[in-house]
């Protein structure tokens, strides 16, 4: 039996990008909220920059995925079935320690989708229902960036000027300018200068660098540390094995068990599930009972179904110059290119995509294929003169693709595999789509030509980067008919009163940017609707 | 980590031929000893696997099984074996590839020869501020965002 704890207002279950906005936000009010985290808090000491190892580092005990990673706080994601493989981070702050931050917002027309293309759903909610917790997460995270992208809606002013584009950043804009496409400096979570007690980054060395590393935010600093000054208890190590609820469908609280094997019973009067695209519908779906014998909040049968990922291709250019250096600066937050983001109807697919420019790898990763395609360089006599031709000379587009639901790409639990807490592990299928493959298709065409435009003398083509899988998206559907939705409009379950969700398993449709910027502002309204009653 | 010390021993005589030694650049067993190999192995198990599998191709492989086992086979037809593997098995092969490829150019003595210069406060390694003036010809471009 598990142990009783007394009753608290709320609990967040999951620190990340979304459970760490919504507890500031909610800690404001003076409720007695309780975070709860699988993860431990992180040392950004602990960040593998600087140390000739770190490529090292970043391919196993860093790696994006956790199935490499293998860490205390990670559990095993059954991914043999899916052309990508889901990636996350485990800590207090989440994945916001093991990004790009990169921080694109949606556009407008991102949520109007069958209205303007007759695919999918609309959301219930629009970017202007958004756009005020937008501006509120950009101060709160620190965006650097400059207003005036002629592929987006004016905002409010950015907390800090862009990061530094680069001799390599200039090369692709001025190539775009010359095509006459879009192209616009990235919105980055990635602090430009000093700001709020995190240190601005010094426009100095590579991907590497710790002190880039540092400069970008993450949630245990920007929203959890001043949530506890509020009064938010932070409790980690600690896994949720399911939300429970009463004989009459109503919540009571979460079971979950700490490090030591124990396990609690916790009582609550909300429950806020924040555990990404991939965890959320695996604790729901573990949350079996009399009432709800096919997984909480699942009457529409939609929890773990509809996900999306945002498939990349990519396209890397060679360049022969002799001096290049193209690993200075961040390795993805440096230009955005949309102009191909919306459908047009001379295409043979719906919807578009964003190139997002890439610079190049350490040395380690350029010999493992990051500059040729994701194809690590032959081995034997070539393979001097392939790395020499590539390290520090190549440059990236990156095309991530909107990703339609559908139903047959979804989440699972396996019933007999289960991880050190006797919690079912989360299985995934996930096939890319014709419209996908189409739509990748034609990015790699443009790419190729803006890469050309730029000077490069050969360009290599990843039709479907498979490591790929940051984005975790559409598992617990967002809508207002319960029928075929899983949360109403204020990300609050149809079935269950006092049970929310609120990371990214609520979009109703993917938009074809970096979700981060629209997951926290969901987030933020969320615990607004909350106060607000 | 699941691997021998002889399956280590049979698996690091291949590494000169992954990366041999090309103008001023070493061969790989100049720079990544046998220990360290085995050190790096027994830090993690994600290629525990793919090596094991390799090392029993090895041993099966017919010239290897003629000759008297791995350790005796030439040059020559170690060469061979790895293009056999490579094509055969590449998922287990490409682990191989891996790790000497990340302990290779993990060495500060490699970092030194391909210039690659991580220090932060290098003034080399410093970018220019953000420039405006590169946004003159893109804020032309009317706003072309769908307004719904």
């Amino acid at each position: 039996m598990p142990k009783n704890l007394p009753f608290v207002d709320i609990i967040i279950v999951g620190s990340g990008a979304s459970g760490g906005a919504c507890a500031w936000k909610l800690s404001e009010s003076g409720a007695k909220v309780v975070l709860l985290e699988q993860g431990n808090w992180f040392d950004q000491n602990d960040y593998p920059g600087d140390s000739n190892d770190w490529e090292i580092v970043s391919k196993n005990s860093f790696s994006f995925n956790p199935n490499i990673r293998k860490l205390d706080s990670d559990y095993k994601i059954l991914d043999e079935n899916s052309d990508i493989h889901p990636l996350m981070y485990n800590a207090v702050g989440g994945s916001t320690h093991h990004w790009t931050a990169h921080t694109p917002r949606f556009h407008p027309s991102d949520f109007r989708v069958k209205t303007l293309d007759g695919v999918a759903d609309d959301w219930p909610i629009s970017y202007w229902d958004l756009e005020e917790y937008y501006d509120l997460n950009d101060v709160m995270m620190g965006c650097s960036g400059i207003n005036g992208d002629p592929a987006n809606p004016p905002r409010s002013p950015r907390p800090m000027p862009p990061l530094p584009l680069g001799k390599d950043g200039e090369r692709i804009a001025q190539a775009a300018d010359r095509l006459g496409w879009h192209w616009w400096p990235s919105d980055s979570y990635q602090a430009s200068e000093d700001y709020k007690g995190r240190n601005g980054w010094n426009n100095k060395g590579t991907y590497a660098s710790k002190k880039k590393w540092k400069s970008i935010a993450s949630t245990d600093h920007t929203y959890i540390t001043p949530a506890i000054q509020n009064g938010l208890e932070v409790r980690t190590n600690c896994a949720v094995q399911n939300v429970s609820v009463d004989n009459n469908g109503n919540l009571t609280g979460v079971i979950y068990v700490d490090s030591k094997g124990t396990q609690y019973f916790q009582e609550a009067g909300k429950v806020i599930l924040a555990c990404n695209g991939i965890g959320t519908p695996r604790i729901l779906l573990n949350s079996k009972s009399k009432k709800f014998p096919n997984g909480l909040a699942n009457s529409s049968g939609l929890v773990g179904k509809n996900l999306m990922y945002h498939p990349y291709a990519s396209a890397t250019g060679l360049f022969n110059e002799n001096d290049l250096n193209y690993t200075l600066g961040p390795l993805a937050n440096i230009i955005i290119v949309q102009e191909f983001y919306e459908t047009d109807p001379k295409r043979d697919f719906l919807r578009g995509y964003s190139f997002q420019m890439n610079r190049s790898h350490g040395p380690a990763h350029t010999a493992l294929g990051s500059g040729s395609g994701g194809v690590s360089l032959p081995w034997g006599k070539g393979h001097h003169d392939e790395f020499s031709k590539r390290f520090k000379k190549y440059l990236g587009l990156a095309i991530i693709s909107e990703d339609l639901p559908e139903l047959h790409n979804r989440v699972e639990i396996d019933e007999n595999l289960k991880d050190k807490n006797d919690i079912p592990l989360p299985k995934i299928f996930y096939k890319t789509s014709q419209n996908t493959r189409k739509l990748l298709d034609h990015g790699l065409k443009s790419a190729e030509k803006l890469l050309r435009e730029a000077g490069s003398y050969e360009v290599i083509k990843q039709p479907l980067i498979e490591t790929a899988g940051w984005h975790l998206m559409g598992t617990a559907k967002m809508g207002v008919d319960p029928n075929t939705s899983v949360v109403n409009p204020e990300c609050q379950t149809h079935d269950v009163e006092n049970l929310y969700i609120i990371d990214g398993s609520v979009f109703t449709t993917s938009a074809a940017v970096n979700p981060t910027p629209t997951i926290q502002a969901i987030a933020l309204r969320t615990a607004d609707k909350i106060l607000k009653g | 980590m699941s691997i021998s010390k002889l399956e280590i021993n049979i698996l690091y005589d291949f590494f000169d031929l992954i990366i041999p030694s090309h103008e001023n650049m070493p061969p790989a067993s100049e720079v990544i000893s046998e220990d360290e190999f085995e050190k790096f192995l027994s830090s993690t198990n994600k290629y525990d696997v793919g090596l094991s599998n390799l090392v029993s191709f090895i041993r099966k492989e017919p010239t290897a099984r003629v000759m008297g086992g791995p350790m005796v086979v030439n040059e020559k037809q170690r060469a061979d074996i790895l293009v056999f593997m490579e094509s055969i098995i590449p998922d287990d092969f490409s682990t191989l590839i891996e790790t000497v490829y990340l302990l290779y150019y993990s060495k500060s003595e490699i970092h030194k020869k391909i210039n690659w210069d991580t220090e932060e406060e290098s003034e080399e390694n410093k970018m220019e501020p953000f420039d405006p003036s590169i946004l003159k010809n893109i804020s032309k471009k009317t706003p072309f965002w769908k307004k719904v």
